[in-house]
């Protein structure tokens, strides 16, 4: 009898999650077309620009704007000011801002009840909250929004011409916030990895910045011969080589071939043998860093934690560390600031295989971790005032408040660089922040290594398909069945060429 | 047969005799247990289960069961036999059951049974056991971890002892699981001795008196007297270490920095599906390598529970 009464409630209760899961018996397949419209029109020049005209208070029937901020990164001031000059440029609108130290995890639950009206975090999956009906669809209402009008006639058009949002935003901010066709977010911030230094023990060193993989080479060496040690990182970083790497690969292989990866179309991508320059990439590094790690790195630098390692880099114990953009915020600026240092950054030096412009110099291109930041609107939240604070952002002086709180970094939008190294007192506290600025300035090709493509997205499948070994390489080098670039991309191919057609079923794309 | 004025008399009371109130009484008291058990037991199992045979299909933004219904187990099996990545997480896993049950747990017998002796400053060391039990974790872990990080003092110590080369803690592929395992020995101790100092402290002192009447040193005091009469709470104790095996992943998590890769073989099960969870595309891989490994170790404990309690009959004191 009590068998039976369990054996009920289990059937039920397995129908209940069955139907309110609701979930499909039929797997389909989707119609996934990696190819969007994401032309801009030509913002190179801003002359003969005129706004808008923005609404007013009165036009927005809630007058609270929600807004729920990662506490964290790049520090709170930024947006404390964009809110107080928002409310000053819309009387009657109040602006109520909330820091949250983990907004993901209780996003959905938010999203799907009584959501804000903005999030703006890393690592938010706004991919599936937006295909899910969670996030706003912001394709016309912010991206197809008309912000200024370019009212000097060129050769090419004798009308005025529309600046929309989209036009605003920097190439890969744009292609890295598309999914299925329609944008759910905006990319918070651009930046580029690289190499911090210590200018102030390079100057009292006389030790050149360098600007070619050899120059690095010859400098690591220098610097180990003066007693010092070259590079410092945390062994729970691994992540930060990426800098490194995917700009040498970048550099090696161009940006269309660099792409070609993350459209992932294309399986052989992943073959070293066809497509060798990730690999080729990787060994740059593996020559340099692992098997000199007993020279160029600080001894036993595995077992230090981030923040130990960044204060040991505060204190001269090191000349360099890979970083990310977010790399002197992470240092914060009082901890600098006490240190008496200047630090700086080495946009990463070309390796020689790097390809050339038509007047034989090397192309600057980089890639950029910061790609992961997002500001997403709630689709259930106070949309329309939400869309008018994105707009009013991405107004040229508002765009300006970012760089002149948060050190080094841009939001995702386009600036006139000449303009911000030309008020280096507002922008430029630290030599990093005017080489950051400057390699932003610089770079024909800027990646976040973002992929819309499901498999990606879906995790089935990234550029390196098992992990990046960075810290492997360096634990088991010298030992038996040491990991080695040819086992990585050995491996990672083999196992992308006997999953290819599996992922792609699972990500519901056709074969 | 009762009359039908007698029933009127005796009201509606059915076959378990109740009245009305009491009925109400019982039926309100239940409620919230019943729901509790429908929502947050029999929905959740349920519905992680149905998921496990599911797939994030982003075509249609839901969940759907592919054609090979168990794909997500069959992906998991492969996973943990032919990459080595899952193989560790596995094996890292599974060795916190000799750490909690076979080092943790004695060691808390032993310092528990001393604390129960009276050792001078029992109380002192009291306070010392059980302070790592009330500091939140992620102060206590980087108590710890900065104590044996390159530039910490543990270093600093062996240097200064005359060892040019100390080791490397946290980053080393080979040492840096013990140290985690080191580190849940050294917190996880005080909770235990705690429990096990309560469940001592109820053995009837006749008995001990009569053991030292018959000459019954400490060491045969505790293993044929005083562990056989606090059993019960040993095999509780072991059966809560074993679930380690499937739940731990904090330790980890902090003290490696706060991520969830599981660098230097610290990668747990729990710590795998807490570091993906938060991504809805992962859940149903979750969902089932969550119920594969407890398919796969549940009857483990219930095994490991059924021999323990075969060791001493429980008595009554």
């Amino acid at each position: 009898m009590k068998g039976k009464l369990f054996k009920g409630i289990a059937a039920v209760g397995l129908c209940a999650a069955m139907a309110l899961g609701g979930a499909g018996c039929n797997w389909t397949q989707g119609d996934y077309d990696p190819d969007v419209d994401l032309g801009q029109n030509d913002t190179s020049d801003r002359s003969g620009w005129v706004l808008r005209e923005r609404k007013s208070a009165d036009d927005f029937s809630d007058k609270i704007l929600n807004i729920t901020y990662f506490n964290g990164g790049y520090g709170s001031e930024w947006i404390e000011e964009m809110k107080s000059e928002f409310e000053k440029d819309y009387p009657g609108v109040t602006v109520r801002l909330t820091a949250s130290d983990d907004i993901n995890g209780t996003l959905k639950v938010e999203l799907e009840n009584s959501p804000e009206d903005i999030y703006i975090s890393h690592d938010i999956a706004w991919e599936t909250l937006g295909g899910q009906g969670l996030l706003a669809d912001l394709t016309e209402s912010l991206y197809g929004a008309q912000i200024y009008t370019d009212t000097k006639n060129t050769e090419e058009t004798e009308d005025d011409v529309s600046i929309r949002f989209r036009d605003l935003l920097t190439p890969s901010s744009l292609s890295s916030s598309v999914y299925y066709g329609k944008f759910y977010k905006v990319a918070q911030v651009q930046g580029a990895g690289g190499i911090i230094y210590n200018k102030t023990m390079f100057e009292k060193n006389g030790w050149q910045v360098p600007k070619t993989y050899a120059q690095l080479e010859a400098l690591c060496e220098t610097i180990y011969q003066a007693g010092e040690v070259p590079f410092l990182v945390a062994g729970t970083e691994g992540y930060l080589w990426d800098s490194l790497v995917y700009d040498w690969w970048i550099q090696i292989a161009g940006e269309e071939e660099f792409l070609r990866l993350f459209e992932g179309n294309v399986k052989t991508c992943w073959n070293p043998a066809v497509y060798p320059h990730h690999k080729k990439a990787y060994e740059y590094w593996y020559n340099l860093f692992v098997k000199n790690q007993n020279k160029y790195l600080y001894p036993q630098f595995e077992g230090i934690n981030n923040i130990m390692a960044n204060q040991a880099f505060l204190n001269g114990m090191a000349a360099m560390m890979p970083a990310t953009a977010w790399a002197v915020n992470e240092l914060g600026s009082e901890m600098i600031d006490e240190a008496k240092i200047d630090v700086g950054l080495i946009p990463t030096p070309y390796v020689p295989e790097a390809k050339k412009d038509e007047e034989g110099n090397f192309i600057r291109v980089c890639y950029d971790v910061a790609g992961r930041d997002s500001i997403v609107v709630a689709e259930r939240g106070n949309k329309d005032l939400a869309v008018e604070f994105l707009k009013w952002m991405s107004e040229t002086e508002n765009t300006l408040i970012f760089p002149k709180n948060v050190s080094g970094m841009l939001l995702g939008f386009k600036y006139e660089i000449p303009q911000l190294l030309k008020d280096k007192d507002t922008y430029c506290k630290y030599s990093w922040d005017e080489d950051m600025i400057t390699l932003l300035g610089e770079a024909k090709f800027r990646s976040t290594g973002y992929s819309a493509n499901p498999m990606f997205v879906q995790k089935l499948v990234s550029a390196y398909p098992l992990e990046n070994f960075y810290l492997r390489c360096f634990t088991t080098f010298g030992k038996p069945g040491a990991v080695t670039p040819d086992s990585i991309f050995e491996q990672a191919w083999n196992q992308v060429d006997a999953k290819w057609s599996d992922w792609r079923f699972q990500a519901g794309l056709k074969d | 047969m009762k009359t039908k004025s007698e029933k009127k008399k005796t009201g509606k009371k059915g076959k378990y005799n109740l009245s009305k109130g009491a009925i109400v009484f019982i039926v309100v008291m239940l409620a919230y247990p019943v729901l509790h058990f429908l929502i947050n037991w029999l929905y959740i199992n349920s519905r992680t289960i149905f998921l496990s045979f599911t797939r994030y299909n982003p075509a249609v933004n839901d969940f759907q069961i592919p054609n090979d219904v168990f794909y997500n187990y069959k992906m998991w099996i492969e996973r943990i036999l032919f990459e080595e990545k899952y193989r560790m997480i596995l094996v890292n896993s599974l060795l916190y059951f000799p750490v909690t049950c076979f080092v943790t747990l004695p060691l808390s017998i032993g310092c528990s049974y001393f604390l129960y002796k009276g050792v001078p400053g029992k109380n002192v060391f009291k306070v010392i056991y059980f302070l790592p039990s009330i500091l939140p974790v992620v102060v206590l872990t980087m108590a710890f971890r900065f104590g044996f990080d390159t530039f910490g003092y543990v270093n600093a110590v062996l240097k200064g002892l005359g060892v040019s080369s100390p080791p490397v803690w946290f980053g080393s592929d080979n040492l840096t699981p013990f140290m985690i395992f080191a580190y849940c020995v050294w917190a996880g101790i005080g909770y235990n001795v705690i429990l096990l100092a309560g469940a001592m402290g109820r053995v009837p002192t006749e008995l001990i008196e009569y053991g030292k009447l018959e000459g019954v040193g400490m060491g045969r005091e505790m293993v044929q007297i005083v562990i056989p009469l606090i059993w019960p709470t040993v095999v509780t104790l072991f059966t809560v270490g074993m679930n380690c095996v499937l739940t731990i992943y904090l330790q980890a998590y902090f003290l490696m920095g706060s991520t969830t890769d599981g660098n230097f073989n610290t990668g747990t099960i729990a710590l795998y599906i807490f570091g993906n969870y938060s991504n809805e595309t992962q859940i149903p891989q979750l969902s089932s390598f969550g119920l594969l490994c407890s398919l796969l170790y549940v009857p483990i404990i219930f095994l490991a529970r059924k021999i323990m309690n075969r060791f001493f009959k429980e008595v009554d004191y």
